[in-house]
């Protein structure tokens, strides 16, 4: 029982013991290849770089006592070395330790000699050592380290044998006239591209060239550089800053700007030395090419799509004549259009539609709609139906014009006057220079009428009106008739008598074509302006008498546009 | 069994008792809040903890033969230092140890030390790292870390590089050795 108890006692607490037990980081990170540190122990953080150097301050013959710790980081026992040496700086900054043979000539010779120490594993022992400044000793600062030594690691075999040391500087300022001193060594832009840099690393050198260490403020273009907060005597200390490169590339200018407060502690405010220097860089302006050229390809685009619509535009102008030349060709009656003008008119529309013309498309759906009219109207009234004059007025009629008297090719041909855009303006001195007006240019002018006396009032006697030759065997025969008779002929006629009956009776509308006029007009009743013309033109080409058997609508126009519908020569 | 369960039950909390609390850490308050203040000291250190052998091979009908070297150094909750740097150098050219012959070096300027990198674990600061290749007549900067003193620091840094060295006409063949002197300057 007892000993049941003692094992309880013994075994539990073991367990326990071992549950708790966490090895350290320390322990973990060692090897045998791990190497002693050192670490000043008696320092503050006002001290030079926050107390992590040695450090102090000592006028010639004074011993100086410094603290330190060192740090077995190996697994294995460890038997270094520790010595002072002077800390120098090469042309690019890196410090060098003088080795073996090339003795110390400073602060290095201030120490107490090589001295030994033997490290268990993973253990740190607190050292002193001391410093004896010289009677000799210049004033200002004196920079040294304290080196720890690790043996040689040798590997069998091998090139290198490998001496790992580990030191911490040692600054040492003896009072005196120092001189401040510091100059620019050099300044580098590193772009991060060659190609197409976005960002520059400006890299400004300054090397300590006084006796006595500097706090040095590094900017470029105003932003401040990032480097050591201290530097020490003769030392070479980099300063990076990274700048945006603008895209649009070319010269950029870099202003450095170096400023110093003499001393390495942070109670020492005296300003130092100043220094500025300006470098420029030029980037190659990738991006405002690029930028260039995307304009320029934006503009060439834009003309090609201009080009393309003038294009457009050129065909849609051919378009039209082409229309107007099928129009007429209809019109004229001479020949049979190459192609239905409906169809292109329709096939223009639609291109027009494509441009985006508007306009166009407007204009040539108010064209058809008119041509679809003009289709769906009657022949116009012939129009001297003046000539139904009841003989009883034998006025003579100027009868030489019969010969001269050219035949219309249709009945309806002015009716396609209004899609000649440069169709002449509508005379309104009389009736006659209308008539003139309504033909091509091409086409004789009318012979000159003779006013009569007809029974629906007064009027004019011509000869050729309206009804088409082939379909009228009358006029055929009045014309015959009247061609090889040069004398004058009079309303009486024999034969214009049953003629003007006859004409009489077909100049009646029939009811179809009285129901198109009459919605032609209550349409130019409301139609707006652009329409009105088209209008206008439709109706007119029904003749004044078939207008006339209108009066009630044409008294519900708006009087101008009565007034357009019907010069006052043919006003009602 | 019962006299047992207590006498080991009592050890253990003996045992737990007597652990190491953590350091500096004190527990104040009364309404069931503690405010723990904790004294941290940089007490730490930055030391170089490996550097891997440096096996120098030369190709065939090559004229030169290279090296890899691989160094880590070590931060434990260390202050930071502005700057720290580690630098490569020979303490002495390399010689032949095959013949006994005073004069049959390779001089430290056919050795060059090339595509120096650094790549840190946690740690910090800002790196800089030489580009191209230099001779190894004087310490080359392998790598410099600028930190800010009023922080701390603990990290693995890993540096690795290449060296080449190239026999100048007249080497002697055989084995050369030197010493290759790693210096972490705090």
């Amino acid at each position: 029982m007892l000993k049941k108890s003692l094992l309880a006692l013994c075994i539990v607490p073991a367990f326990v013991a071992g549950m708790l037990h966490v090895p350290s980081a320390f322990a973990q990170a060692a090897d045998d290849q791990a190497g002693v540190g050192i670490q000043p122990l008696d320092t503050k953080t006002s001290d030079p770089n926050g107390g992590q150097w040695f450090y102090k301050q000592g006028a010639p013959g004074d011993v100086l006592e410094f603290k330190a710790r060192l740090v077995n980081l190996a697994t294995v026992e460890r038997t270094v070395k520790m010595y002072l040496a002077d800390l120098n700086f090469s042309s690019d900054g890196t410090p060098q330790i003088p080795g073996p043979g090339k003795p110390s000539q400073d602060i290095g010779t201030w120490g107490t000699g090589e001295q030994s120490y033997t490290l268990a594993a993973n253990a740190k022992q607190d050292i002193t050592f001391k410093v004896v400044v010289p009677d000799g000793a210049d004033p200002g600062d004196h920079v040294g380290v304290v080196v720890i030594e690790n043996p040689p690691q040798k590997t069998t075999g091998q090139a290198f044998n490998i001496v790992k040391r580990v030191s911490t500087r040692l600054y040492v300022t003896v009072p005196g006239d120092a001189k401040p001193a510091m100059k620019v060594e050099s300044v580098t832009i590193e772009p991060d591209s060659s190609i197409f840099p976005r960002e520059a690393t400006v890299r400004v050198t300054l090397r300590n060239t006084g006796t006595i260490g500097l706090r040095p403020n590094v900017t470029v273009n105003g932003e401040k550089a990032t480097g050591p907060d201290v530097m020490l005597t003769k030392s070479i200390e980099h300063f990076v800053v990274t700048k945006k490169v603008p895209l649009w590339g070319g010269p950029q200018s870099y202003r450095v700007d170096v400023t110093s407060l003499v001393g390495v502690t942070t109670t020492q405010n005296r300003i130092g030395p100043v220094d500025q220097v300006r470098v420029s860089r030029f980037y190659f302006p990738w991006m405002l090419l690029i930028a260039l050229t995307v304009l320029g390809l934006f503009v060439f685009m834009v003309r090609r799509w201009l080009r393309k619509r003038a294009g457009r535009y050129a065909a849609m102008r051919a378009d039209m004549k082409r229309i107007e030349r099928l129009l007429s060709e209809q019109r004229s009656g001479g020949t049979t259009p190459d192609e239905d003008p409906e169809v292109a008119i329709k096939a223009a529309i639609k291109r027009a539609g494509r441009a985006g013309d508007k306009e166009s498309e407007e204009k040539l759906k108010e064209k058809l709609a008119e041509h679809r009219a003009a289709v769906a109207a009657p022949a116009p009234d012939p129009e001297p139906v003046v000539a139904t004059t009841p003989p009883p007025a034998p006025e003579p009629v100027a009868a030489p014009a019969l010969p001269d008297e050219p035949v219309p090719a249709t009945a309806g041909s002015s009716t396609y006057d209004w899609l000649l855009d440069d169709s002449p303006p509508v005379a309104t001195e009389g009736p006659k220079d209308f008539y003139d007006s309504l033909r091509d240019a091409d086409e004789p002018a009318e012979p000159s009428r003779t006013p009569v006396q007809s029974a629906m009032g007064p009027g004019y006697f011509v000869p050729d009106p309206a009804p088409p030759a082939a379909s009228s065997p009358v006029t055929q025969d009045v014309a015959e008739d009247a061609a090889p008779d040069p004398e004058p002929v009079v309303a009486r006629a024999p034969q214009p008598e049953p003629v003007s009956a006859l004409v009489h009776a077909t100049a009646v509308p029939p009811s179809e074509h009285v129901d198109a006029l009459a919605a032609l007009l209550r349409e130019l009743k409301t139609a707006p302006k652009k329409r009105q013309e088209a209008l206008l033109q439709a109706a007119r080409s029904y003749g004044v008498l078939t207008l006339r058997a209108h009066a009630e609508l044409i008294d519900e126009l708006p009087p101008d546009v009565r007034v357009k519908l019907l010069p006052k020569q043919w006003a009602i | 069994m019962r006299l047992r369960i207590l006498v080991a039950t009592a050890a253990a909390a003996i045992v737990v008792a007597m652990a190491p609390s953590p350091a500096h850490a004190q527990l104040d308050g009364a309404d069931g809040s503690g405010l723990i203040t904790a004294n941290i000291n940089a007490l730490g250190s930055r030391a170089i903890t490996a550097v891997a052998p440096i096996p120098i091979t030369s190709n065939q009908n090559g004229s030169s033969a290279t090296g890899s070297y691989n160094i880590v150094v070590t931060e434990l909750t260390r202050n930071g230092s502005n700057p720290w740097s580690v630098t490569g150098a020979l303490a002495a050219p390399l010689t032949n140890v095959d013949v006994d012959t005073n004069n049959d070096t390779i001089p430290n300027s056919a050795v060059e030390v090339s595509n120096r990198a650094s790549a840190e674990v946690n740690g910090g600061g800002t790196k800089t790292v030489p580009s191209g290749a230099q001779d190894l007549t004087a310490a080359r900067t392998l790598v410099s870390y600028a930190q800010s003193t009023a922080l701390l620091y603990t990290g693995v840094y890993t540096l690795t590089g290449d060296i080449t060295v190239t026999p100048p006409t007249g080497s002697k063949t055989g084995v050369f050795t030197a010493t290759f002197v790693v210096d972490l300057t705090n």
